[in-house]
């Protein structure tokens, strides 16, 4: 069984299967990376929205139906590949690299965890082996008389945790996009 | 170098006279304004109509106005402004220049082999 949830495209409502809505979800993302203006970046994504909300309107027969996947691909094929909503090719190689690097985040992995998966985000966030920064935290609690404890939760309540699929990428500080992605879902189906 | 490649190169760059063409007469939506694009194949997918719109507005070439439609959401409309028209024009002029010297230097080299 899969759960539902709901979306609003362009103010309009959609029922989703958790699959597409990730998908949508980083095409979003990788369309945003070509522009660096916020103003036209955002008017650009409200025409695209509005567009694809469109398009899933025809789709759709009965307002409960569920969009799939398969729904989405077809959308991206008219839509176009990200690339295709590039306009200067100037500014591709430079701007691709500084954005990744941009995108790591420091996020609490729920997969990983003894806590609030603290140690494991900040292993994450500097490329750390996981063992070297819980045996830190160790000598930390023994050492710090409970200033590392109040540490800790501090950063237990103020880092978010790892979410949705896309957190979990920018988390480990991996490209957000449609092929990394597509490998991610795979493993969760075959799983 | 692709053939495709240079293709889509050389109608990027004229798209936003094509764009500013189909608005000169009357007010468009972005799904309209795509059906004249991909009848005319000019462009391949909808994706890079988007951009363009928006560089156009923030050119001030183009203004948009929201009007609700009886079958769904609102739709934007855009709308050629005076200055977008006075480009329109410009560059109307520029690619029959562009084209008129380009068929000329064909003709040349083709009468000389």
């Amino acid at each position: 069984m899969n759960k539902t949830v709901n979306v609003n495209l362009a103010g309009q409502h959609f029922y989703f299967d958790k699959a597409p809505k990730t998908k949508l979800e980083i095409y979003f993302v990788e369309i945003k990376k070509h522009f660096t203006d916020e103003v036209l970046c955002q008017e650009i994504m409200t025409d695209v929205e509005a567009r694809i909300a469109e398009l899933l309107h025809q789709k759709t027969t009965h307002p409960q139906q569920v969009t799939t996947i398969k729904n989405i691909e077809d959308i991206i094929e008219v839509m176009g590949e990200p690339n295709a909503y590039k306009i200067d090719e100037e500014e591709d190689k430079t701007e691709k690299t500084k954005q990744n690097k941009s995108l790591r985040k420091l996020f609490r992995d729920p997969d990983d965890r003894f806590f609030g998966g603290v140690a494991s985000g900040v292993a994450h966030y500097f490329g750390l082996q996981i063992k070297w920064v819980r045996l830190i935290w160790l000598l930390l609690a023994l050492f710090s008389w409970g200033g590392f404890t109040i540490l800790y939760i501090a950063l237990w309540v103020f880092v978010p945790l790892a979410k949705t699929t896309t957190e979990k990428f920018m988390m480990k500080g991996e490209a957000v996009n449609l092929s990394n992605i597509e490998k991610k879902l795979k493993k969760i189906f075959k799983t | 170098m692709q053939v495709e490649n240079t293709k889509a190169q050389m109608r990027k760059g004229i798209l936003e006279l094509c764009i500013l063409s189909i608005l000169a007469d009357e007010r468009k939506y972005a799904t309209e304004i795509i059906e004249h694009l991909k009848d005319a194949k000019m462009i391949v997918v909808e994706g890079t109509l988007y951009p363009l719109l928006a560089r156009l507005r923030s050119a001030k070439f183009l203004t948009y106005e929201w009007e609700e439609s009886k079958v769904g959401p609102p739709r934007k409309y855009y709308i050629i402004t005076d200055e977008g028209k006075a480009f329109l024009s410009e560059i109307t002029t520029g690619w029959n220049d562009l084209q008129q010297a380009v068929n000329q230097l064909k003709n040349t080299l083709n009468q000389k082999t």
